[in-house]
């Protein structure tokens, strides 16, 4: 069974000029169960359409769609599903707490399992040390965090994750990539939506990308992205002689050397490693301070 | 593949918890301005009628404190409820929520209970007002009536005198006449909710629940120009108020309370009745223009 | 879905069309108990009242428009406006005719404030023009009270206030005799009212009437109306059989005993 299937769906707009604008045109996919699909696209291309409709917020105008078998129109089939809108707005006067736990008693959740549910979830997202500040006080990043957290209350299946990771910092971004990780190692399916494309790459199984209410390319991100076209070596301790040789073996076989060089580590890795090294430096100042290791490569 | 689907069931349990966190909600905006302002209302009027005899000061005290409470009521109702649901929208706060297994109907009428409770409390708090200034008249009148207690060769003892006080600042239909004011704001927020289910602004639904007020309080003469011979368009238009509108004009009671005329218990249900069923149609039709709106 | 959608506006529209016949039905209720009596708002009245408070009434504050009415009447009468008061009483009765003590103080007004004052009142000609005002007034008091009787017949004390009328103002104390019985009639009407009854006959010199009214009370339970003045009524009764001669041998009345407590009303 697929957690998520769509057939036909479609869905019209009206405009103020009574134009119909086409929103979703006919889509069909599906996300199968415990995979991370990535849905991507331009602004206006369906994406969010797509969540909504899922959700049951729009009608559709044709089509349907299903969440592990059920019927999108029924509220039942909500029971498998959490959400965790673009931009989060909980209401500002309750505190981390009270926000999950009004979550908790809306999917039927009561007493002592509620009130260790709110334990664990603040716990999982690192806002223990946060949960009786009221919301006004959060940031972006803490908003987003306990969207998370309201979202995994009732424990379901699915995930529907709208730009998870907008607005949170690169340290934030990696732990919120990490939990992604992990709760498909607890069997749950994730749909989410993303325009910060590294991001998508390093976490997501399969993609799809929608333009105008429409499909245009869905796959394996692997195989997507793999260029069959051209092979890549990283290797260690290759002196120039080496290096020459390899180079004149290329030639030899009848390739194209296309580049050569000192490959370059990411922005995030780097951003990460000095982050990391100041805060063991600040824990342990009595040790004289490193430099910085910079890997050459490093696949995390 | 479908896969036969459960239903999911109406749960008292969810609507109990949107309906206080929506009353946590609107306390913290006007409940307590309001209730200063009816405070306020209600005392000045017992030291302006200060000079009067005991039961024009009575008849004032009740007049102007039953009118604030149908005024504060109705206008905590409209403004109170007009805001939920576009508040909710503009916040996007709606969206977690009904993104979560609650029906639309759930919500809607958990709005409505959070309202219907936040109500409660104000005209309890209003009546709490109310009795305790009639209780502090009753006791200056008393004692101002052991003093002059007789007219020339009747004796009338003081304890008669203080009867008649008694009688009046202690009188049971007052809990009617609350009773219906209570009732009657009910349905100004039932109709409040329905408008916010079409309309975006909250100022015309406010404007709105306004003139359905008003046109509440004429219902009974709409319904007689609607028979008599006026132009067809004003007759339709009268039949259309009498059709939709509600007849307000039946929960004032208060007036008739307040001269000290008999109510039935009976009646008092049967409006009462009324009224509930009132805004059942107006939430059932909310819920319905709920349940197709896109958000 | 469309179904459902259709089935549930038809049912809502039923439920509109309902509401109709039980408005009607608790109209005729209320009409029939007199509940919510009172000029419904004409032309003329909206003239009488003003802009801001033909609004209110419209908007069913019908007791505080009717309260605003009667502020403006009472200032009146304590600038000695008697006719601008006069207006101002005739509106709120009109407004609230189920007031009691509208048509009670109104009537107050006429038969003793406007009338005294216009008894002083340096303006006029002669003694006997104040006279004849003063009476009219008098008079004009005694009719208003017999109008708010007739709109409030189940009233002991717009009937027991008639009585005073025409004892105190028209000096005819076995014309209140009536009005003082009827309203002792009702079971609502406190202890004094039925004292007053014989005071009148005893004003009027009909001492056997008197003593018949006195020996009534007399003997109504006395436990059922402990807070009754027994001893008095015991008292006039002794003073009738002493009036009237009655034979020792048929004295009902026991001898004057000392006050009874009467119980404290606090």
């Amino acid at each position: 069974m697929h957690a998520i299937a769509t057939r036909s769906l479609t869905k019209h707009f009206r405009s103020t000029w009574r134009r119909r604008v086409v929103g979703l045109d006919h889509l069909n996919f599906a996300v199968r169960e415990n995979e991370v699909y990535g849905l991507l696209g331009p602004n206006g291309s369906g994406k969010s359409t797509t969540l909504k409709l899922i959700l049951g917020l729009y009608q559709p105008s044709e089509g349907e769609a299903d969440i592990f078998g059920m019927s999108v129109e029924r509220t039942v089939s909500r029971t498998s599903v959490g959400y965790l809108p673009e931009n989060p707005y909980f209401y500002r006067y309750l505190t981390g707490a009270e926000t999950v736990r009004f979550f908790g008693r809306l999917c039927g959740m009561r007493g002592r399992r509620l009130e260790e549910k709110v334990s664990e979830l603040l716990a999982l997202v690192g806002l223990e040390a946060h949960r009786d500040r009221r919301l006004a006080g959060y940031s972006k990043g803490m908003l987003q965090r306990i969207g998370l957290a309201q979202a995994l209350v009732h424990e379901p299946r699915l995930l529907l994750l709208d730009e998870p990771t907008a607005g949170v910092d690169p340290i934030g971004s990696i732990e919120i990539r990490d939990l992604i990780l992990k709760l498909r190692g607890m069997g749950k399916t994730i749909l989410l939506c993303s325009h910060l494309l590294d991001q998508v790459q390093d976490v997501c199984d399969r993609i799809g990308i929608l333009h105008y209410g429409k499909m245009i390319l869905e796959g394996d991100v692997k195989s997507l992205l793999a260029r069959k076209d051209q092979f890549q070596f990283t290797c260690e301790g290759l002196d120039e002689t080496a290096r020459n040789r390899v180079r004149e073996a290329i030639r030899a076989a009848g390739s194209r050397l296309i580049s050569e060089g000192n490959p370059a580590t990411t922005l995030e890795h780097l951003f990460l490693q000095s982050v990391r090294s100041a805060d063991r430096e600040k824990t342990a100042p009595s040790k004289a301070t490193r430099p910085v290791d910079l890997p050459t490569a490093e696949r995390l | 593949m479908k896969t036969s689907t459960p239903r999911l069931g109406f749960s008292f349990g969810r609507l109990w918890t949107i309906g206080r966190n929506t009353m946590t909600e609107v306390i913290r905006q006007k409940f307590f301005y309001i209730l200063l302002v009816f405070g306020l209302v209600v005392i000045a009027s017992s030291r302006f009628f200060a000079q009067f005899s005991s039961a024009e000061q009575i008849k004032f005290i009740k007049d102007f404190s039953l009118a604030a409470m149908t005024v504060f009521g109705a206008l905590i109702a409209m403004v109170g409820t007009a805001e939920l649901l576009p508040l909710e929208l503009e916040n996007r706060t709606i969206y977690p929520i009904l993104a979560k297994p609650v029906h639309r109907a759930e919500f809607l009428l958990g709005k409505f209970a959070g309202m219907a409770m936040l109500l409660l409390l104000t005209i309890l708090l209003m009546s709490l007002i109310f009795e305790g200034l009639l209780l502090y008249t009753e006791h200056q009148l008393l004692a101002g009536a052991a003093a002059n207690a007789s007219a020339p060769g009747a004796e009338v003892s003081a304890q008669e005198i203080a009867g008649q006080i008694l009688h009046q600042t202690r009188d049971p239909a007052l809990l009617k006449a609350i009773f219906l004011i209570g009732i009657k704001a009910l349905i100004v927020c039932a109709i409040s909710l329905l408008i916010s289910t079409f309309a975006t602004s909250v100022i015309f639904n406010v404007i709105s629940s306004v003139i359905i007020y008003i046109c509440g309080h004429l219902e009974a003469g709409a319904r007689q120009a609607s028979l008599g011979d006026q132009s067809p368009i004003v007759r339709g238009l009268m039949l259309v108020v009498a059709f939709f509108v509600p007849d307000l004009s039946a929960f004032n009671l208060a007036d008739a309370v307040v001269l000290g005329q008999h109510i039935p218990l009976r009646l008092v249900a049967n409006t009462a009745a009324y009224g509930i069923f009132y805004a059942a149609i107006a939430l059932a039709l909310a819920i319905l223009i709920f349940q197709e709106k896109e958000i | 879905m469309r179904k459902r959608a259709l089935l549930a506006v038809a049912l809502l529209l039923l439920a509109f069309a309902a509401k109709g016949p039980w408005e009607h039905h608790l109209r005729a209720q209320r009409h029939a108990r007199r509940l919510g009596a009172g000029e419904s708002l004409s032309v003329e009245l909206r003239a009488r009242l003003g802009q801001n408070l033909a609004v209110a009434l419209l908007s069913g504050f019908r007791g505080i428009v009717a309260d605003f009415v009667w502020l403006g009447a009472h200032t009146a009468w304590e600038d000695q406006k008697w006719y601008k008061m006069r207006e101002g009483i005739e509106l709120a009765v009109l407004l609230q005719p189920h007031s009691i003590s509208f048509w009670d103080i109104g009537a107050w007004h006429f038969a003793w404030n406007a009338s005294y004052g216009e008894s002083v009142n340096p303006k006029y000609p002669s003694d006997a023009y104040r006279l004849k005002v003063q009476r009219d007034w008098i008079l004009a008091g005694k009719a208003f009270l017999e109008r708010g009787i007739l709109n409030n017949p189940e009233s002991w004390d717009l009937k027991f206030k008639l009585g005073w009328i025409y004892y105190q103002k028209l000096n005819d104390p076995l014309g209140a005799v009536p009005w003082f019985q009827q309203a002792e009639a009702d079971p609502e009407a406190p202890l004094y009212v039925g004292r007053m009854v014989g005071h009148m006959f005893v004003k009027g010199g009909r001492h056997d009437k008197a003593y018949a009214w006195w020996k009534r009370l007399w003997f109504e339970d006395h436990a059922k109306h402990p807070e009754q003045l027994w001893y008095k009524i015991a008292q006039w009764g002794r003073e009738a059989e002493e009036k009237l001669r009655i034979p020792t041998s048929q004295r009902v009345f026991p001898p004057v005993q000392k006050k009874s407590k009467i119980p404290n009303s606090r």
